[in-house]
């Protein structure tokens, strides 16, 4: 699972046209997604955001997604849940807990059990590219304590269809 | 909790949206929101909307459904879509009548996929979506196992194409001959036989000696393609030394056939020589009679035997070798 997961990495970095370094191939991905930062002059933080979003992008892990929520807030709160979905698929990734909490001023907040940076920068990625995805209006920032959410219209434009079989292609 | 509960229909659509009220006789008298989508629009009663499940007997839904009463698990499938099997359960309200509810099992994304369902159409209890969600995650992760387990086959098959090969001449090298000497003699293949053509060039020293090495390469390369033009698709030709080279020809030979072949392969070789270099070639053939797939050793001695008669004789001429005399009685392989 973990080729899988640098799989997804180099193909990420292809098409932001990041050439692969000789040697590359060794590192694990985080080692691949540090050291193309690097070479592109940028934080890695802002490369694994990006990350995020080119996740959405992909056909298959887009479907994945969207099967997590009907709706964007209905999507947000049910974050919880995706570290057991993707226990259901693999057991050998290592994923942190996802925390949530409201506070009192309307604000989601997401946080993470372990692996902080890494998993700010890629979920504000993910979730800046599914509130799009479902039509929301938001603000999302990456605190020190993890995201910070504020959806102000979820229902602000016509989301991208989906349907719960691949079979009925999205018109 | 002995009190008796009492649900309106909507609560019931609510809380099992699969879920169907038929009367004893079979007569339908409600049935929830999801439920409808499957039945015909104008069905009243169990037989328009089900045949029974595979294995069943009873001859009509009604008794099947009736015969489930007990607490039996019920297996129907849909009178229009008969891929599609429901699985449920009935029991009797004691108002009269009876309660069915249902669920897709296994035909979930088959259900899905026909009848357009979305998640409302399921019950937030359900395991549905994560069904679903499991099959394709699963499929996503198996194309990806599969195109690295492809990608693995190539690299292992280049690899092992390079192994049998000779890198100046693209011919096979001494593994790639073995291989294919043994292949020939493949019981399955009921070929007639074939024969071995050891050749080894005339005055090819002259030629790396007065024009470098790089020539001599040259010239053996042009020489692989005299080889590889003289004979069939379906021959083998090998490089197995500096300058020595092994075909496979597949098929009964005569000794005049043979000799024709290695004389227009001679005369090809004459052919590609540097000038003033009279590079020519001293061929020795053994025909595959009497040598088995554990004797291929013996057998390339033999051509190299006769190799050696036709440059005794004077070069540039082929020698075929006589059919060796087996020491016991055994029969001859590849001969009909």
């Amino acid at each position: 699972m973990n080729d899988l997961v640098s799989r997804a990495v180099e193909r990420f970095l292809a098409e932001e046209s990041v050439p692969l370094q000789a040697g590359a191939e060794n590192l694990d991905p985080a080692g691949i997604l540090h050291d193309a930062a690097r070479r592109l002059n940028k934080p890695v933080d802002e490369l694994v955001e990006e990350l995020g979003a080119w996740l959405v992008r992909q056909e298959e892990i887009w479907r994945l997604l969207r099967f997590c929520g009907r709706d964007f807030l209905d999507f947000l709160l049910r974050l919880e849940e995706l570290p057991d979905r993707i226990r259901l698929i693999t057991d050998d990734l290592d994923i942190p807990e996802i925390g949530l909490s409201r506070s009192e001023d309307g604000l989601l907040w997401v946080s993470f059990s372990h692996g902080q940076a890494v998993w700010t920068a890629l979920l504000s990625g993910l979730l800046r590219a599914m509130a799009d995805d479902y039509g929301a209006l938001c603000v999302i920032t990456p605190r020190d304590s993890g995201l910070c959410v504020d959806i102000s219209d979820s229902a602000f434009a016509t989301g991208r269809t989906f349907h719960l079989s691949p079979r009925i292609h999205a018109s | 909790m002995s009190h008796g509960l009492t649900f309106g229909q909507d609560v019931l659509d609510r809380l099992m949206p699969m879920h169907l009220c038929v009367a004893e006789c079979g007569l339908i008298h409600s049935a929830g929101p999801t439920m409808r989508k499957l039945m015909p629009p104008d069905a009243q009663d169990v037989e328009e909307v089900f045949v029974e499940g595979r294995g069943a007997a009873s001859g009509h839904v009604i008794g099947a459904i009736r015969a489930a009463k007990g607490g039996n698990r019920l297996a129907l499938r849909l009178r229009h879509h008969r891929r599609l099997s429901l699985r449920g359960h009935v029991v009797a309200p004691g108002f009269g009548g009876l309660l069915l509810n249902f669920c897709f099992g296994v035909s979930l994304s088959e259900a899905v996929a026909v009848f357009g369902l979305t998640e409302s159409d399921f019950a937030p209890s359900e395991l549905a979506l994560e069904l679903m969600f499991l099959q394709e995650a699963n499929r996503a992760v198996q194309q990806e196992l599969a195109r690295f387990n492809r990608h693995l086959m190539l690299a292992r098959k280049d690899a092992e194409r390079e192994a049998h090969t000779d890198s100046l001449t693209g011919l096979l090298n001494r593994r790639g001959l073995q291989l294919a000497m043994q292949n020939a003699f493949e019981p399955q293949r009921g070929t007639p036989g074939f024969a071995l053509v050891h050749l080894d060039l005339d005055n090819f020293k002259q030629v790396n000696d007065r024009m470098g090495h790089a020539a001599g390469d040259r010239l053996l390369v042009e020489v692989a393609r005299v080889l590889t033009r003289t004979v069939r698709a379906r021959d083998g030709v090998a490089r197995i030394g500096g300058d020595e080279f092994v075909l496979i020809l597949d098929g009964a030979w005569t000794c005049q056939g043979l000799t024709d072949i290695g004389t227009r392969i001679i005369q090809g070789i004459e052919d590609v020589s540097p000038p003033d270099c009279n590079v020519s070639a001293s061929v020795g053939i053994v025909l595959s009679a009497g040598y088995g797939a554990d004797t291929t050793d013996r057998m390339l001695e033999d051509a190299d035997v006769a190799l050696y008669r036709s440059k005794r004789e004077g070069k540039g001429r082929v020698s075929i070798a006589p059919l060796p005399v087996p020491a016991s009685p055994r029969p001859l392989q590849g001969l009909r």
